[in-house]
């Protein structure tokens, strides 16, 4: 089962938001969008909300194409970084009663009761939204995206405000609710999300740049590594790096070698020379999480 | 259909419990039961249409107001995105909102009513003319209301719908007297720019001789703007 987008791309008058952005989200994870502001983060999930049609592009959901130009995928739950409450003296309970009878739910008292239960809402209930804490606004977000069991759940900026301990909490119930779903959260706290991300993918200036799996991100971090972009083709590096079982990611314009070894750099490097490869671009680091990782891919794409 | 009704009644429900909503319709209700008071003193004939223009009035200047933040990018627009990711169109979000706001009118043309009542038990109104007065001055709000919709979902500053909204208003109201102001030479156009003004509609109306022209520019006007309001909204 999975979120599958194709080819996505979306203009808004002179500024291309997204430029042929595809991108699989699987069953059971987490992943995360980064990028900078204006990376077409929102715009990538309001698209997959049904709220903004692509111009061009498919999304499918379990191999079943979606109508990105007229309908929204039913199925889903959707966290903004706006408060989306009405407003007024909404009380917790009445805004969740509303959702869930518009989501269609067949067994509304159930369902809020189990999600109110989960989320630790029950203390709540009948106070007005205004009235909460940042904390608890958050989980009233989070329990009217789950009304409704969404197969596919989207958050946007899901931490803001939020303290370290609250901000803990929602991670908590992120992991629990990762078994039934697909969850897509973007954010700008890399260092709060790296441990319930399973995957991540940056977007920069409308483009995806990279889709980095945990384990990728797992070895090579607190781990030298070299980065290398080749103006011609990179097949000698990856001959070399697979025979001495030097273990490498290949990115869409670099390659990224994680050195057994801090010598085994000069060794890398004089092994172009002798083959007349002078990379384009070459940098020695080293990656202490996963932010970092975020750095050093926008670096190098704007490079 | 049934989210649509869930939603509209959500929303009249949640407007009602403003206790601001029923601080504004007090100072109206009292400033009209003021003007009836007044107008019947001065003229001691049972009729309401001085009231009913004092109303229409009033209205042209809440219809801004109450719409002004019914789109921005702020609180209401954010929870506007939010049903529209329950799969609920547009257009149907539109109405289900002018219906929320349209309640407001009918609290305030209520007191209207109770002064129709008044004035049946005491006097001999015509009340062939209070009927059609009541379902023009309805007409006429929902006129502005869809125009203050449509004008707010093309912009995101709410300061911007309340005086856009306002000024369209007012020269819509002044579009009335364009044969007076443009004279004998161009009657033809003046009475064109006439029959454009919603309140050229209202006052045949209030004179308990609408025409059919009339009741199709009330029907058609305010679900126009809803209309273009949905697609503007969708974007």
């Amino acid at each position: 089962m999975a979120l599958v987008l194709e080819n996505i791309s979306k203009n808004f008058a002179t500024v291309d938001a997204l430029q042929d952005v595809s991108l699989t989200l699987p069953h059971n994870s987490i992943t995360l969008l980064l990028g900078p502001n204006g990376a077409g983060k929102t715009t990538l999930q309001k698209i997959v909300a049904g709220l903004i049609y692509p111009d061009s592009g498919q999304i499918s959901f379990n191999g079943q194409e979606l109508n990105t130009k007229t309908g929204v995928f039913w199925k889903l739950g959707y966290v903004s970084d706006e408060e989306t409450w009405p407003g007024g003296h909404t009380t917790v309970k009445e805004f969740l009663i509303l959702v869930a009878r518009l989501k269609r739910c067949p067994t509304i008292d159930s369902e809020i009761e189990a999600i109110v239960n989960r989320l630790n809402l029950a203390s709540v209930l009948k106070r007005r939204i205004d009235t909460l804490s940042l904390g608890f606004k958050q989980r009233v977000q989070l329990a009217q995206a789950l009304i409704g069991d969404p197969e596919v759940l989207l958050l946007d900026e899901p931490g803001n405000g939020l303290d370290p301990k609250q901000f803990q909490e929602l991670e908590e119930i992120l992991l629990l609710e990762k078994s039934k779903r697909i969850i897509l959260i973007s954010t700008h706290r890399i260092r709060d999300c790296e441990k319930i991300a399973d995957r991540v993918a940056i977007l920069n200036q409308g483009r995806l740049s990279q889709v980095i799996q945990k384990e990728d991100w797992q070895r090579t971090i607190e781990k030298n590594h070299l980065k290398i972009a080749l103006e011609s083709s990179d097949l000698i590096l990856t001959d070399f790096l697979d025979k001495k079982t030097i273990q490498y990611i290949r990115h869409r314009d670099w390659i990224q070698v994680i050195l057994p070894k801090p010598e085994s750099a000069s060794e890398i490097l004089s092994l172009l020379n002798q083959n007349g490869l002078i990379p384009r671009l070459w940098e020695l680091g080293h990656i202490n999480s996963l932010e970092d990782w975020f750095f050093t891919s926008l670096g190098k794409e704007s490079a | 259909m049934r989210e649509f009704v869930i939603l509209t009644g959500f929303l009249i429900k949640e407007q009602l419990a403003k206790p601001a909503s029923w601080a504004a319709l007090s100072v109206l209700w009292g400033i009209l039961a003021f003007i009836f008071g007044l107008v019947l003193e001065q003229t001691q004939q049972s009729q309401m249409s001085s009231v009913f223009w004092w109303t229409a009035l009033i209205s042209m200047f809440l219809a801004p107001i109450l719409s002004m933040d019914l789109f921005k990018k702020q609180n209401r627009s954010a929870f506007f995105t939010l049903l529209r990711t329950f799969g609920i169109s547009t257009h149907w979000l539109s109405l289900a909102f002018f219906l929320q706001k349209l309640c407001l009118f009918l609290m305030i043309d209520f007191t209207l009513l109770l002064m129709a009542v008044w004035l049946l038990y005491y006097g001999e109104p015509d009340p062939y003319i209070l009927v059609s007065a009541s379902i023009g001055l309805l007409g006429l709000q929902a006129c502005y209301l869809g125009i203050c919709m449509f004008l707010a979902s093309l912009m995101d500053s709410a300061y911007a719908v309340l005086m856009g909204a306002t000024s369209l208003l007012l020269g819509l109201w002044l579009l009335y007297y364009a044969p007076q102001i443009l004279g004998t030479s161009s009657q033809t156009l003046g009475q064109i720019f006439q029959e454009a003004s919603p309140y050229q509609h209202f006052v045949q109306f209030l004179n308990g001789a609408p025409r059919l022209s009339d009741v199709t520019f009330f029907a058609f006007l305010p679900a126009l703007c809803l209309y273009l309001a949905g697609i503007v909204s969708k974007r």
